[in-house]
């Protein structure tokens, strides 16, 4: 990320790739009570697609304060 | 030893601290030193979204319906990535606009319309009360199963008896009176209530820690960790599809629904909006809170699968409401603290929510629905009498507390009538499809200019409407206020007319068949409504204000004042502080004067300063909301009362002035080009009068002088008859000489003026430039024999066709060829006819090695009467008129004429003629 100007607008094109995610068909591969590691895979993608998810605002939002910001427009 | 009374000690306990805190934020708010004033309390005042239903009805849910409670989280998680572009929109029209509630800022945005006003006041308290009302149970039963620790015993499902024996009864006055101690201590012009957002900010940490603590407990103290859980429920195959998306159920569809009414209810349920936009101290807090919050919900949320299964696994079929789980597992347990710490989590996620809710919705039934009709009743009857009234303030807070009170009593009603027959999350979810009504006509309108008033009240009308017929009204049906057969057999028995299934959409649960089809038809409503319906005036400017919110800097110039007449400041600060105290006005105008320069008294008059009045209008505003801010200013105006119709003839008005003064302009501007022309043309024509004097005299002059000669000898020869013959034929022949001067010099400048005007018949036709040539050399061969000039002819040996005037170029080059012999010395002269081919042009050149011309003379030598005067002596004298002639000859045949010339070396003139 050696650019000057703010990653924040990309947080759209980010939300809308996870509401995808957050859908069928991505729900039904993980719709399965067979445990991963003691752990259902539903509960375990949702969880660990939510925190990764939280990461990347953190990251396009709070991490961009030095920056140039021209999301205004 | 947990008994009724050290309950209520431990909460009155609780609800002291948060009263203290409350009391201190306001305290630290007065003296300047905000606590609020943080990304971390501001996102933990959003986790205000966490009830009663995510502290009790999520584990209720998942212990039925598996993951199918998260849509509810997720929502906004996706939401809050979008904060920092429409949140931080929202919170910057807000701040501008001095909005109050969800109601005045929809309002706001519709041309500050009553109406919407008050059709968004209805939705929201008829949406929220059902909500409100889940909170009251929650709270209720909670007591009611603490009050038999340590039994399990599980409340009534339904509520007999007088209302007076109803503990949530007792507990909606309770929670009025708490709410109208926080929320209605004073009246802010912002309408911040910093104090209670401390308080409820507190609420979040208590009610987060409560409910992981109960988590922590369950899954690692009575069972071994989660994967423990987990593997004890995939055993048992009836319980094993909790796990997966088939407990759903609605399926995809259920969890598409939620999560697109819960992405809309973060933002625009009445107390998230209260506390995200109307609490909001800075927008920078967005950066934080759009990931802290987030985070927040992730993990509330971590252990409530585990707590559910736990709960079944623990409580297998023994009759316990699995809304329950979270206080009985520990009561089961025989885990006194922990019951405790999650009764008050769970009273701290309902009056939180109780109270935030309530203030939201008071200040819009209060600023939006009483005041406004209190305001033209009183004015109705007297239309002075408001002004003499000495404070408003009070009057303002009556209201306002009265309404907390009516909007409890209600929630209470709604509890006591429906609320014991649903699960707390149904009932919640009623109310997120109710508020997500608000979602196309704020977004909409946030970013496009042409939505309007009516596709505003098409579009959130239809929606409730909708609301209503799909969820409220079966609602009270399936609680037996209402014939049951209207929703199994649809109205008037019409099958299409299905409440829970209209026109055929059979296979949707409740939520999901009244979002798919509310939504849509407010969408579209709106928008096509907005398309074939005209905004009026303010309409437009309110548009313009909120679409166009990031770009202030220019468009605050342009804003125009909608207040017509004329209104003293004393007037209109008067007005102020009856809202706001005396103080807080004079402050504010004067601060206001000093920002844009100007001072006043008592007399001056305030719509001189542009905005003033809409100044004073934003400050009441904050108080009352904006419809009835304009109804307390038109009070000021008496007569001259705005309507649209003025705010129309202000706006025609101006852009008439605007227009006119552009059309001015441009006239003047075309002036000034037509003014420039004539004074060229002026100067032009002056030259010209200059010239032709000049040239009156010139010719007059040359006539003249040969004329004097001729009267001169022809008076000799008259006067001495005896003058000897050789004289006299010396005489004569001066005369006759003369004579051909005189003669040709009338033939040029006859030319010459035929020239100039252009009055010459010209004969073009196409000649042979070659022979013209020879022709001409012919004519002027006596001169040269006589002054023994030599003269060659440089000429192509082929014929060079010209559409010419013959006898004019033939003219052209005689003139030029006895000038040459004139300028030669006699005996050693030679003078060249030369004609070249070029691309474009015939070029004759006539070169000689006389004299030369001088540079200061070739600019003028083309001039009338311009003569080479010295060294005159013996050549045959000229017109001055020659070369004058040949030019303009050259000239009219499109051509050039020219010479370069350097002294005592011999001159070179040239003409041009175009090809044919």
């Amino acid at each position: 990320m050696k650019t000057n100007q703010s990653l924040t607008f990309l947080l759209p094109f980010a939300t809308a790739t996870v509401m995808l995610l957050l859908n069928y068909p991505w729900l039904s591969i993980y719709s399965s009570s067979t445990l991963f590691f003691g752990i259902p895979p539903l509960y375990l993608y949702l969880f660990v697609l939510w925190l990764s998810f939280i990461i990347t605002i953190w990251l396009l939002v709070d991490q961009q304060t030095n920056v140039v910001d021209d999301s205004d427009a | 030893m947990l008994n009724t009374t050290v309950v209520a000690v431990i909460i009155a306990l609780y609800m002291a601290a948060l009263f203290s805190i409350a009391h201190f934020g306001d305290k630290r708010a007065e003296l300047g030193h905000s606590i609020i004033s943080n990304p971390y309390v501001y996102s933990l005042s959003i986790a205000v979204y966490c009830t009663a239903w995510t502290f009790f009805g999520s584990v209720g849910y998942a212990a039925k319906n598996g993951l199918g409670f998260l849509p509810i989280y997720l929502g906004p998680t996706l939401m809050a990535a979008l904060w920092w572009f429409v949140l931080r929109k929202i919170i910057r029209i807000s701040r501008k606009q001095r909005i109050t509630s969800i109601a005045d800022f929809i309002g706001s945005r519709y041309g500050k319309s009553a109406l919407v006003t008050g059709l968004v006041t209805i939705i929201a308290v008829i949406g929220i009360l059902p909500y409100i009302s889940l909170q009251l149970k929650a709270i209720s039963s909670s007591f009611e199963i603490v009050k038999h620790y340590p039994l399990l015993v599980m409340p009534s499902a339904s509520v007999s008896g007088e209302f007076w024996h109803d503990t949530a009864f007792y507990i909606a006055l309770l929670l009025a009176a708490f709410t109208i101690l926080f929320g209605t201590r004073h009246i802010d012009v912002t309408e911040r209530h910093e104090g209670m957002v401390a308080a409820i900010a507190f609420e979040s940490i208590v009610k987060l820690v409560a409910f992981v603590a109960v988590g922590l407990y369950v899954t690692f103290a009575l069972f071994n960790g989660p994967t423990d859980i987990f593997s004890q429920i995939s055993a048992d195959p009836d319980k094993a599809k909790l796990l997966t998306m088939d407990a759903l159920p609605g399926g995809y569809a259920n969890w598409f629904a939620l999560t697109l009414i819960s992405m809309s209810a973060i933002l625009f349920l009445p107390r998230q909006f209260q506390v995200t936009v109307v609490e909001n101290v800075d927008d920078e807090h967005l950066r934080k809170a759009s990931w802290l919050f987030p985070l927040y919900l992730l993990l509330i949320n971590l252990f409530v699968l585990p707590l559910a299964l736990g709960g079944l696994l623990l409580f297998d079929g023994a009759g316990v409401d699995p809304d329950t789980f979270v206080l009985t597992i520990p009561m089961a347990q025989d885990a006194q603290l922990l019951t405790l710490l999650v009764l008050i989590g769970g009273v701290s996620a309902a009056t939180g929510m109780v109270i935030v809710a309530t203030i939201a919705l008071s200040t819009m039934v209060s600023n939006e629905l009483l005041m406004p009709a209190l305001l033209r009743r009183r004015l109705a009857q007297q239309p002075d009498g408001l002004l003499l009234e000495s404070d408003l303030t009070r009057w303002v807070l009556r209201n306002r507390r009265l309404s907390i009170l009516i909007i409890l009593m209600l929630a209470y009603l709604y509890f006591r009538l429906i609320g014991e027959s649903y699960a707390l999350v149904s009932i919640g979810l009623v109310s997120f499809v109710a508020a997500a009504q608000f979602a196309p006509a704020i977004i909409v309108g946030m970013y496009w200019k042409g939505a309007n008033r009516a596709g505003a009240l098409a579009g959130l009308g239809a929606g409730f409407l909708i609301w209503t017929y799909t969820l409220l009204l079966p609602a009270f049906a399936k609680s037996g206020w209402l014939p049951i057969e209207f929703v199994n057999d649809g109205l008037f028995g019409i099958a299409l007319l299905k409440p829970y299934a209209l026109f055929g959409l059979t296979d949707l649960d409740h939520i999901t068949h009244a979002v798919f089809w509310s939504l849509p038809v407010n969408l579209f409503l709106l928008i096509t409504v907005s398309l074939r319906s005209e905004s009026n005036a303010i309409e437009q400017l309110q548009a313009n204000e909120f679409v166009d919110a990031f770009k202030d800097a220019t468009a605050d110039k342009k804003r125009v004042d909608v207040w017509q007449g004329s209104v003293t400041v004393s007037a209109l600060i008067a007005l102020v502080a009856r809202f706001t105290g005396e103080k807080v006005a004079t402050e504010k105008f004067n601060l206001f004067a000093k920002k844009h320069n100007f001072t006043f008294d008592d007399k001056t008059i305030a719509q001189s300063h542009t905005h003033l009045v809409s100044y004073g209008e934003r400050l009441i505003a904050g108080i009352i909301g904006a419809a009835s801010a304009r109804v307390m200013i038109s009070t000021l105006y008496k007569a001259q009362t705005l309507n649209i119709e003025d705010v129309m003839d202000i706006i025609d008005e101006t852009s008439q002035v605007v227009e006119y003064s552009h059309k001015l302009e441009e006239k003047t501007h075309r002036h000034e080009v037509a003014a420039e022309k004539l004074r060229a043309a002026n100067l032009q024509l002056q030259e010209l009068d200059r010239l032709k004097d000049e040239f009156v005299s010139t010719v007059s002059h040359e006539l003249r002088t040969p004329l004097t000669s001729i009267r001169s000898f022809s008076e000799i020869l008259l006067s001495e008859p005896d003058l000897p013959a050789e004289q006299r034929r010396e005489f004569t022949e001066i005369i006759v000489n003369e004579t051909h001067r005189l003669s040709r010099l009338i033939n040029d400048v006859l030319d010459l003026a035929k020239i100039d005007a252009d009055s010459i018949q010209w004969d073009i036709q196409d000649t042979d430039l070659v022979a013209l040539l020879r022709e001409a050399s012919t004519a002027v061969s006596q001169l040269y024999n006589e002054r023994k000039i030599k003269l060659s002819l440089k000429l192509p040996s082929k014929q060079v066709i010209a559409k010419i005037d013959r006898d004019r170029i033939i003219q052209v080059t005689i003139n030029l060829l006895s000038n040459a012999a004139k300028f030669c010395e006699q005996g050693t002269g030679e003078v060249t006819i030369e004609l070249t081919t070029k691309k474009q042009s015939l070029v004759v050149s006539i070169s000689d090695n006389g004299c030369g011309i001088e540079p200061e003379f070739q600019g003028v030598l083309f001039n009338k009467f311009q003569q080479v005067d010295h060294a005159q002596d013996g050549r045959p004298k000229g017109t001055g008129l020659g070369l004058a002639i040949s030019k303009g000859i050259v000239e009219h045949h499109k051509g050039k004429i020219w010479l370069e010339s350097t002294p005592n070396k011999g001159s070179k003139f040239y003409f041009s003629l175009p090809k044919w």
